[in-house]
């Protein structure tokens, strides 16, 4: 077990350290940002010190180590537009990001178990047939249109719901219920699809030759087995809702990380971008870390070849 | 069993719940009942005392793009925190929304030297913690953004004042670097800020809670989310007719609308292609005004990635190729009919335009003729287009390239990202016709000479020393008349060479509530509820 989660850990760190590298790399080949942090009419002496007091005009490779020097002690510089140290901006903004997407992964996984589940155990049924096309839908819909066709409906014509913003639950529904139809998607197919393979398995069928209801041999001992890629694509939809919920917040005007990223791309405000992209990266591969840990616990068979 | 069918039956309610909302037909508006008028009070209300002024009252919300970004004044160096600044702080004169400078805390001002000037201040005005407005108030924000602290906005903004003398305690003299004149224009840029309570909350603390003379007073700042005015009872000019302004951060423009149409927010800025929906929806109107951005087909004769590229010397050429490109019919169809055909580099807005200047008339036998002259009846160029910054890129990049085509030259476009191109556009190696759109800041025609097209701009594609010449006259010329006629030269000058093609100066536009009246749409990035007052 300590083999396993070591070698884990370390491969973490490497991928870390690579998506740092590919981060820096990438963003010092899309051209001089201080074209875009200032305004026409600098004189190139004013953009030269413009350069400077960002720590621009340092050779690349100094500028490299002292990025990753500073990524332990979360240190990534002060932001380009804000002026404000970088971590500091990203990490204000994770509440937000992670109110909205628990709550959209809640949604998926309060409503895609039990569609899946059903979906299976009724295989075949007209109920399975609308339940697949409506998980196909979810999974298909662009976030974008669908958020704002949301907006159009429950807040403009209906008025029942504010168009957009945060503060109380009532911004949280439409951002929520949009994120939560691509995960709800995969996680009810992934659901039927594992339950299917389950149903007839040994154990299943010694379950219902016990005498147990129905329901106790689906929900304890089917799903529970069927639980493992479940709990890896819960998981990974969490850390890619860190980043990935950009369009969402966008749509809504939802103060979370993504937006905020996404407007530092836009600007060429590295350390911002190199801030997000980061803190992304170790939220994916923290996540990523715990799943696996779970697996461990959750069947004793899987361990590191 | 009962509990999965009772599942089932709330998903199939579910699902055809949702199907029937989304493929119902959208209902068109039906007119609006128009409330009834209140009924008439049969005693008729009492007369206002003479000394009584409406307080101000209701709270309109604004929506914005972006979030702000420095709310000291002599920091920012976004166009867009202005908004606030103008309100909440105040400088010596300002911009109305037809761009002709104003009065504000300067009553009057005389030129009296090339480089000096004097400015007789307002009296009775004071900070909202209290603090005198005066010469010393002057001096100290004149020292404040030359120092350290003031060195971005200094710079971009402020670039030639060179220091503030007291005369007495209204009257200060400002001098300036050398002469410059547009120095009005660039002093409605420098906000004044309050020295003690500088001095107690300190420099880095200001943009915390910003104080001013302005009429209004700043409430709270939530990141990302919304900034509160209110209005400033102790104003020394006329009190604002609104108590409170909220101005909310609504990144995507179609969401921005969607508030406006639930009545959320009252006034936003919109894309040109919302302009009929917005001002068809009931209760909405939106209005448009012709800005200063002009997007420019920038020549680059020396581009490296057509050998026809060198084409572009020939002035035939050039101006072949502005008569190829059938402008009027991008203003009518792409923008709305809500701008028009530039004769020359400067837009309408500005200070110093010449209307008798005449674009180039469509004329597509011309351009062959013209060409064919030259010696190019065939040509191979590339077109870059800019993504960001300027709008609608692509669709007036294509139908330049099509109008093109039509007179022999073979274009190929390629939509490149802002950054990228101005990149290359420094290194010289961007494609021989490159759409750049090219702001303003002083509402003069300042903005379009030297940067664009003088030899020692590094931003010019362009060197004529004839050209360089007037120029650096316009520039240095303080008599606005004499002024004005150097500016004709130039504007006739550069329609004669034709160095870009011209295009149009991009419209603003707005939506906003009628509940709202008087609200002025500006060129400046500005959106101002000092001004506005609550139709009832």
């Amino acid at each position: 077990m300590a083999r396993y989660l070591f070698f884990r850990f370390l491969g973490a760190m490497l991928a870390l350290l690579f998506v740092a590298s590919l981060v820096f790399a990438i963003l010092r080949l899309t051209g001089d940002p201080v074209n875009m942090l200032i305004p026409f009419g600098a004189t190139p002496e004013e953009m030269d010190l413009f350069r400077r007091s960002l720590g621009l005009d340092k050779p690349l490779p100094v500028q490299y180590l002292e990025f990753l020097a500073g990524i332990p002690t979360l240190n990534m510089g002060l932001s380009f537009r804000y002026k404000e140290p970088a971590m500091g901006l990203v990490l204000e903004r994770i509440p937000a990001t992670l109110e909205l997407a628990t709550t959209a992964l809640a949604i998926a996984f309060i409503l895609g178990i039990p569609l899946g589940v059903l979906a299976a155990v009724y295989r075949n049924s007209a109920l399975d047939s609308l339940i697949s096309f409506l998980s196909f839908l979810g999974y298909a819909t662009p976030q974008f249109w669908l958020g704002i066709m949301l907006i159009l409906i429950f807040a403009v014509r209906l008025g029942w719901l504010p168009t957009s913003g945060s503060g109380s639950l009532r911004h949280l529904i439409l951002p929520a219920i949009t994120l939560a139809t691509w995960p709800l998607g995969q996680l009810t197919r992934l659901t039927r699809s594992e339950m299917l393979e389950v149903l007839h398995k040994e154990y299943v069928r010694t379950a219902r030759g016990k005498g147990l209801s129905e329901f106790r041999v689906i929900f304890r001992h089917a799903l529970q087995n069927a639980a493992i890629p479940l709990v890896t694509l819960v998981g990974m939809n969490l850390a890619v809702f860190l980043g990935g919920a950009m369009l969402v917040e966008t749509v809504f005007a939802w103060p979370g990380m993504g937006r905020l990223a996404v407007q530092a791309v836009s600007f060429r405000d590295f350390p911002l971008v190199q801030a997000s992209v980061m803190l992304i990266a170790t939220g994916f591969v923290i996540i990523n870390f715990f799943v696996d840990i779970l697996y461990a616990v959750l069947d004793p068979r899987i361990e590191l070849q | 069993m009962s509990k999965k069918s009772r599942l089932v039956k709330a998903l199939g309610v579910m699902a055809i719940l949702a199907l029937v909302v989304s493929c119902a037909p959208t209902p068109t508006p039906s007119p609006t009942a128009t409330a009834p008028p209140p009924a008439e009070t049969p005693t008729p209300p009492p007369a206002p005392t003479p000394t009584e002024v409406p307080k101000p009252q209701g709270t309109i919300t604004i929506a914005v793009g972006q979030d702000f970004f420095y709310l000291d004044p002599h920091q920012t160096i976004m166009m867009s925190d202005s908004s606030i600044h103008a309100q909440v702080q105040e400088t010596l004169v300002y911009f109305d929304a037809q761009a002709k400078i104003q009065p504000l805390l300067a009553t009057s001002w005389e030129n009296v030297s090339p480089t000096e000037w004097v400015f007789h201040l307002r009296e009775g005005v004071q900070f909202h913690n209290g603090e005198d407005f005066n010469a010393d108030i002057v001096v100290y924000n004149t020292e404040r953004i030359l120092g350290e602290w003031g060195q971005p906005r200094h710079t971009l903004v402020t670039g030639y004042l060179d220091r503030a003398e007291k005369i007495d305690d209204y009257t200060v003299k400002l001098v300036t670097t050398e002469p410059d004149p547009v120095f009005l224009a660039q002093l409605t840029g420098f906000w004044f800020v309050p020295p003690g309570y500088i001095e107690e909350v300190g420099d880095d603390n200001y943009a915390e809670h910003p104080i001013g003379t302005g009429p209004y007073k700043f409430v709270e700042w939530v990141k990302d989310d919304h900034v509160t005015l209110t209005a400033n009872l102790d104003y020394w000019g006329e009190l604002p007719a609104i108590e409170t302004v909220v101005y909310r951060v609504i990144p995507e423009a179609a969401s921005r609308i969607a508030a406006l149409q639930a009545g959320e927010v009252d006034i936003i800025p919109i894309p040109v292609d919302s302009f009929k929906v917005v001002d068809d929806s009931p209760n909405l109107t939106a209005v448009a005004i012709e800005g200063g951005v002009s997007p420019w087909v920038f020549f680059l004769a020396e581009s490296p990635q057509n050998p026809d590229a060198v084409a572009l010397e020939d002035v035939r050429v050039r101006r072949a190729l502005n008569y190829a490109v059938d402008v009027d019919s991008i203003c009518e169809d792409i923008w709305g009919g809500l701008t028009s055909r530039l004769g020359a580099q400067i837009p309408a807005l500005l200070w110093g335009y010449d209307p008798s200047i005449e674009p180039y008339p469509y004329d597509p036998d011309k351009a062959k003729e013209l060409l064919a002259e030259a010696g190019y009846p065939e040509l191979t160029l590339n077109l870059e287009v800019p993504i960001g910054l300027m709008q609608k890129p692509v669709e007036v990049g294509e139908v330049i390239a099509n109008d093109l085509e039509k007179v022999g030259v073979h274009v190929s476009m390629t939509s490149v990202e802002i950054g990228v191109l101005l990149g290359e556009r420094d290194e010289r190696r961007a494609a021989p016709l490159h759409i750049i759109p090219w702001g303003q800041a002083l509402f003069d025609a300042w903005d379009k000479l030297f940067y664009p097209l003088h030899c020692e701009s590094p931003y010019s594609m362009w060197c004529d020393p004839d050209l360089d010449e007037l120029i650096d006259a316009a520039n240095t010329t303080m008599n606005p008349d004499e002024r004005q006629v150097i500016l004709t030269e130039i504007q006739q000058f550069v329609h004669d060479e034709a160095p870009f093609i011209f295009l149009y100066a991009e419209p603003f536009v707005f939506g906003y509530n009628d509940r709202v009246t008087g609200f002025e749409p500006r060129a400046d990035e500005k959106i101002l509820a000092y001004g506005c007052s609550l139709a009832e």
